[in-house]
């Protein structure tokens, strides 16, 4: 069943949320893969179940049902603790609202985590000054994030997530709080990333946005509703 | 996470809100410095009590005539400290003595050979009052250190002291004795480096009197061991006084006793001041928990994106409690400083002897940091149980 070009491999996945006495069903009998490589964008209307798609191939959240393997791994059953190191060694994430961390330097954002797998400083700085030199930062290095424009501050994200040299790199709407231009930039950069063999799965409503993918999977109340492969 | 780092960051955090931090901690300082000052203000009670007990002896009682009713009792007389000697086996020796004048310079006093021993005085040089010069009545004398002769100068072995219109010769000189204002046993310990020791039988009030008779204005008894002392001065009692009129009547002090009335004191005051500790440290606790927890809820989505970017529950929760031990800590090492402080100016200002241990500086320390590590414990568990994608939404 396992074919080795598949990095993400989803089968029969619900997300139930039954926290009210109500159930929401969030997901439902998602069947989903995704080859090495690929850029792949998730569209769909707000509450679709897209973002949620997303947190549980990001390993931030758990599915209620189904399989999911990642690498050969099988997240789904994964404990907090092993979570926590799939997303410090194998997912990096990039938000709509960048969310770095206010009070720590850029560098120190994009260390935060080879810091929090072990790493030593040293290691860690040197890693993450590589990276922000791939994303055209090296300049800003020592700035917080409040002095950056958004545009720089998504730039910093993608040099966190890229950090850790993450086999997916996820992305939720990274072009949504940007303009036209900073947008373009971002990517530009996202395909700049493809072309060096990264996995992007990105969640956007943006159409242009996602023409630009490999793929595009459209989510509709929590399914798959429809997949079209762009020439 | 690197533990220097994290301690950086979490020094960080502190500063950004120094206000808000140092405000907090203000109950651990008042709480810590109270711990410092109470342990000084105890264990120096009780290094004083053993330093002055091991001067005094830890195995002696003093009789002294009973200052009631001193008009109808005739006084005490050397015959009596004869008596106490033989009456028990308990007593392992006797020192009569007879307090003849108190001034500036000099102390004068007729004593017998065990005086020296008993008060725990040594030579510096020369002899001691010996039995034979008590017998032959020889007009010798030993002095202390500080004592001034005739010529206003210091006093050395073969000078001659005039008392009363006597001449003594002097014997011996009495080693140096650290001297000290002593409250409550002032008149047993009396500055020896002023003392001029005579024999009891050639003080002037014993002229014409048989040696029996020689009044006596204390007598210290060396007991074989320190428990015999309770029971002692009961026998003491039963075998001086009577109780007919006209008879002997003495008070017998334990120094024992005395310092244990006078310690109960201080540790009166350190039991209050250690529930101010108490309550301090508490109350600062209270306030670090309450600071924390205002931390935890003002930092949900940092703690949101730490955890998405793979922060463990135990990494998050560290992170709150590196804060709150560091917070604390600089509050502990702000509480010894006014501790400190505080029992100098009770040493200065209350006369009482302080003493700061360094295993008070210690405890007080690992208080402090126990209070950090408890007051985290809450808001660090709920920061670590948070749900990333939650908190990320939050704001």
């Amino acid at each position: 069943m396992e074919d080795t070009t598949n990095i993400v491999s989803i089968h029969d996945l619900s997300k139930v949320y039954s926290e009210t006495e109500t159930k929401v069903v969030a997901l439902e009998s998602i069947n989903l893969k995704i080859d090495k490589g690929e850029f792949v964008a998730i569209v769909g209307p707000s509450g679709s179940g897209k973002s949620t798609l997303l947190h549980i191939l990001g390993a931030l959240d758990s599915p209620t049902s189904g399989v999911y393997m990642l690498r050969g791994k099988s997240i789904a059953s994964m404990q907090d603790k092993e979570l926590s190191k799939i997303r410090r060694s194998e997912t990096g994430f990039i938000f709509q609202v960048f969310n770095l961390i206010p009070q720590l330097n850029v560098l120190q954002n994009v260390a935060l985590p080879l810091q929090y797998s072990g790493s030593s400083p040293e290691e860690a700085d040197s890693s993450s000054s590589e990276c922000l030199a791939r994303v055209g930062l090296s300049h800003r290095k020592l700035h917080l994030p409040s002095q950056l424009s958004g545009g720089e501050q998504q730039r910093a994200a993608i040099a966190r997530a890229l950090v850790i040299e993450p086999t997916l790199l996820l992305a939720d709407e990274p072009t949504g709080n940007l303009d036209t231009h900073s947008g373009d930039q971002i990517l530009a950069l996202f395909e700049e990333l493809q072309a060096e063999g990264h996995t992007i799965v990105i969640v956007t409503h943006d159409k242009d946005v996602a023409n630009r993918a490999d793929r595009i999977i459209t989510i509709c109340d929590g399914k798959i509703m429809q997949e079209v492969s762009s020439s | 996470m690197n533990r220097k780092r994290a301690i950086s960051e979490g020094m960080h955090s502190l500063i950004a809100n120094r206000v808000r931090s140092s405000l907090s901690v203000l109950g651990i300082v008042f709480g810590v410095a109270a711990v410092v000052a109470m342990l000084a203000v105890v264990e120096g009670a009780r290094s004083d009590v053993l330093e002055r007990l091991s001067r005094l002896g830890t195995n002696v009682l003093f009789v002294l005539p009973s200052e009631e009713g001193s008009s109808s009792t005739r006084t005490m007389q050397y015959g009596d400290a004869i008596r106490l000697e033989n009456a028990t086996e308990m007593i392992h020796d006797v020192a009569p003595a007879l307090l003849c004048s108190t001034q500036q310079s000099r102390n004068v006093i007729g004593v017998t050979s065990s005086y020296m021993p008993i008060r725990q005085l040594a030579l510096q040089g020369g002899r001691a009052i010996t039995d034979l010069d008590l017998k032959n009545r020889s007009r010798v004398c030993v002095v202390g250190r500080d004592v001034i002769g005739d010529d206003r100068k210091s006093v050395g072995i073969g000078d001659v002291l005039h008392f009363e219109n006597q001449m003594y010769q002097v014997v011996g000189v009495i080693a140096s004795v650290q001297s000290r204002r002593d409250r409550s046993l002032s008149s047993l310990m009396r500055n020896h480096n002023k003392a001029i020791l005579i024999p009891l039988t050639v003080v002037p009030k014993s002229d014409g009197v048989i040696q029996d008779a020689i009044p006596l204005s204390e007598i210290t008894v060396r007991s074989h061991h320190s428990e015999y002392l309770l029971p002692l001065s009961r026998i003491v009692h039963r075998v001086l006084q009577s109780g007919k009129p006209n008879e002997l009547s003495v008070d017998v002090v334990v120094p024992r006793q005395l310092l244990r009335e006078e310690q109960h004191t201080q540790l009166v005051f350190a039991a209050v001041v250690g529930c101010v500790a108490f309550i301090g440290v508490l109350v600062g606790g209270i306030g670090v928990m309450n600071i924390m927890l205002a931390n935890v809820a003002q930092r949900y989505r940092e703690i949101g994106i730490r955890r998405a970017i793979g922060a463990t529950r135990v990494q998050i929760s560290s992170l709150f409690l590196i804060e709150s031990s560091l917070l604390t800590i600089l509050g502990g090492i702000g509480g010894i400083l006014l501790g400190i402080a505080a029992s100098l100016l009770i040493a200065e200002f209350g006369g009482w002897p302080i003493h700061i241990s360094i295993w008070s500086i210690l405890l007080a320390m690992g208080m402090a940091f126990a209070v950090g590590i408890g007051a985290g414990w809450y808001p660090a568990r709920i920061a670590a149980n948070l749900d990333p994608v939650d908190a990320m939404r939050r704001e």
